[in-house]
């Protein structure tokens, strides 16, 4: 008989896995490789897709590419030896469940992000060619429930996008940007093809509030500004209320977006051979989409500051105007971009389901001791990349003191880990993939763009992915 | 703990390494986001993400961009003195500060900072982080 047991002489090792691959993801693991042993300590990343990168691969922009830099790091966080990646495993409550994944962790955290957008309720919205703005943006990214959305951009010259945030502008500057541009990028080249016989002008964004409440950020007003070939079309008369003494009080970040949003306004900005045109609408909220069997045009409520309300306070309440008037646009092609929400992964996961994130406290899941979010799920759909990157430094460092004051139940327990959790998979007929199984992907990605001059052509569907997997191993095999 | 942003980004930093025998340093320090300060050894030309990736002073998140001028996590506080000695920073760099935590009116993003002469002796300032305060939902 082979030698026996020896007595353990450390306690078994820590398992944590992290439910999402996107920033949130990596970041938390790259904090908490820092803080603990990683010795003793195993860290999966857990992700539902075959690729890794949430919203940093299907949500930042094509023409974005710097924003992509942060997946340097993010490899390097998943090639670390106790760091193991494990795709296409879709944490869902009924094919794998959390309390399943209990048996195998001892620390498990949430960072899927917010996967549902939020809809207007308002009569038409399903009209064709009516799209969320995370349908068209997973369209032109190549995700691959929505790269086959096809929206028709040729039969008109109007688009109106409803919201005012970065997401609004992405989509606008993907409408407006010259062609020759967009080849570039890692744009799916399905999209390419329609957007190559776009004959949209005029993109129009819609706003409930004014020209203090919007919420896109600088640098994307910036960059849709300076965009060749188009020219912004402002409202003088939005701005009439913005005096400089106003404008002193704001704080440094409001204060230069709305300076620019003025010199905009003012000076028109001459560019030559100007061929499209952006709108900022300010105070309307939609009210029917109209059209028969495909979407003809909009229907605003003009809408108003409540009586007495500070209008340059960002959280300026509007209603409907006095005479109730209303403003119809003319458009064939309209994009909902008024926000993301959470989806409650498991009923045994504490949700709260009016602001779609978990309900936690300080990134503690409630009722759920060794359970934690981070990022968007947690915090809600706002903010850029840097929010989570800070955030994670913060949640590592008390998910690492809830470990040294022993409030991580079971703690010394024997986990299996990632071994099991694959075995569990394989009995469902899921296939898992690891990370130098998207390595091949990303190879593979690579290499079809090269041949075109793009950095990147995406695979957008499932299946082809994984039968590449499959073929490869098969050809490694022989 | 063999993993950190210096590590990963050292690859990109490896194109300033050329080591003529011309090169020229200034000594200066980095104070990090626990309070810490390190002396620094900062080859007169390249930006002050790299001194400070050069310099194995390991901050948490630091430069996540890569010096494309799209992120915040490169910022640094400056003194008064100093920061009015630069050149000013341009809008794009301005547009990114606006995102970062702990703006001040001395806050630069490092990669943009090219590092000269006169400074040494200088000191810059990671700033803490202030995500805590916001964090309590
Ligand atoms: C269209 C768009 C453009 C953006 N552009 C920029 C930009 O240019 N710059 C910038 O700084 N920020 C940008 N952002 C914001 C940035 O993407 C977010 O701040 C960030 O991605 C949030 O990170 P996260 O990890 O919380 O979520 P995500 O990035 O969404 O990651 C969540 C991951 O979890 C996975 N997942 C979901 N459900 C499950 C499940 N049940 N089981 C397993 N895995 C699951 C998802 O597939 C995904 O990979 C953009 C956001 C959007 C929507
Ligand atoms: S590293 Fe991103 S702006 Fe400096």
């Amino acid at each position: 008989r082979s030698l026996t047991t020896k007595p353990p002489l450390s306690p078994p090792p820590t398992r944590i896995c992290i439910v999402g691959s996107g920033p949130a993801g990596f970041y938390l693991t790259q904090n908490l490789l820092k803080l603990l042993d990683s010795k003793t300590t195993t860290i999966d990343i857990l992700e539902k897709l075959p690729v890794p990168f949430g919203l940093v691969r299907y949500g930042v922009a094509p023409d974005h590419p710097e924003v992509k830099n942060v997946i340097n790091t993010f490899t390097k966080i998943a090639e670390h030896p106790s760091v193991r990646f494990i795709g296409n495993i879709h944490i869902d409550g009924v094919s794998i469940s959390l309390k399943q994944l209990q048996e195998f962790y001892h620390i498990i955290i949430l960072a899927y992000g917010s996967s549902i957008e939020k809809g207007l309720n308002i009569p038409g919205e399903n009209l064709p060619n009516v799209y969320s703005a995370k349908s068209f943006v997973g369209w032109y990214n190549g995700v691959p429930e929505t790269s086959q959305l096809n929206p028709k951009l040729d039969h008109t010259e109007t688009a109106v996008i409803i919201g005012m945030g970065n997401v609004a502008l992405d989509c606008a500057r993907i409408l407006l940007t010259p062609i020759d541009d967009l080849y570039k990028t890692d744009i799916t080249e399905q999209s390419l093809e329609i957007l190559k016989h776009s004959r949209i002008k005029h993109v129009m964004l819609y706003a409930r509030r004014g020209p203090l409440q919007v919420s896109f950020t600088i640098k994307e007003l910036r960059e849709l500004v300076q965009l060749k070939h188009t020219m912004p079309k402002l409202d003088l008369q939005d701005f009439s209320q913005i005096t400089q003494e106003k404008l002193d009080k704001m704080e440094r970040p409001r204060k230069r977006l709305t300076d620019l949003l003025l010199k905009t306004v003012n000076k028109g900005l001459i560019k030559e051979s100007v061929s499209k045109y952006w709108y900022l609408k300010f105070f309307r909220a939609p009210k029917r989409i109209l059209g028969a069997d495909h979407v003809e045009g909009v229907e605003f409520d003009i809408t108003e500051p409540i009586k007495d309300s500070d209008c340059f306070s960002e959280n300026l309440q509007v209603q409907l105007s006095e005479d109730k008037r209303t403003d119809t646009i003319d458009c064939g092609l309209v994009i909902k971009s008024v926000g993301y929400h959470g989806l409650q992964i498991d009923p045994w996961l504490p949700f709260d389901v009016t602001r779609g994130i978990i309900l936690n406290t300080q990134s503690r899941i409630h009722d759920r001791p060794g359970m934690y979010c981070v990022g968007w799920i947690g915090r809600g759909a706002r903010g850029v990349i840097v929010d989570t990157t800070s955030e994670s430094y913060v949640v590592a460092k008390r998910i690492v003191e809830d470990v040294k004051l022993n409030l991580i139940p079971n703690l010394n327990d024997i986990k299996s880990g990632g071994d099991g959790l694959v075995e569990l998979a394989h009995t469902k007929h899921i296939k898992p993939i690891a990370y130098i199984d998207w390595k091949l992907i990303d190879k593979y990605e690579i290499q079809n763009g090269m041949t075109k001059g793009k950095p990147r052509e995406k695979i957008v569907n499932v299946e082809k992915m994984l039968e590449l997997i499959t073929a490869s191993k098969k050809t490694n095999e022989q | 703990m063999y993993l950190s942003n210096k590590l990963i980004l050292s690859t990109l930093s490896k194109k300033y390494l050329s080591t003529s025998n011309d090169d020229k340093f200034v000594k200066l320090f980095v104070t990090d986001r626990h309070g810490e300060t390190h002396e620094a050894k900062a080859k007169i030309g390249t930006n002050m993400l790299d001194v400070i990736i050069d310099n194995k002073i390991d901050i948490d998140g630091f430069g996540a961009c890569e010096a494309t001028l799209s992120c915040s996590t490169c910022h640094v506080i400056l003194s008064k003195e100093s920061y009015e000695s630069l050149p000013e920073p341009v809008d794009e760099e301005n547009d990114m500060l606006d995102l970062a935590f702990g703006l001040t009116p001395t806050s630069r993003l490092a990669c943009q900072i090219i590092v000269g002469n006169q400074m040494e002796n200088w000191t810059f300032v990671v700033p803490k982080d202030v995500h805590d305060a916001r964090q309590d939902i």
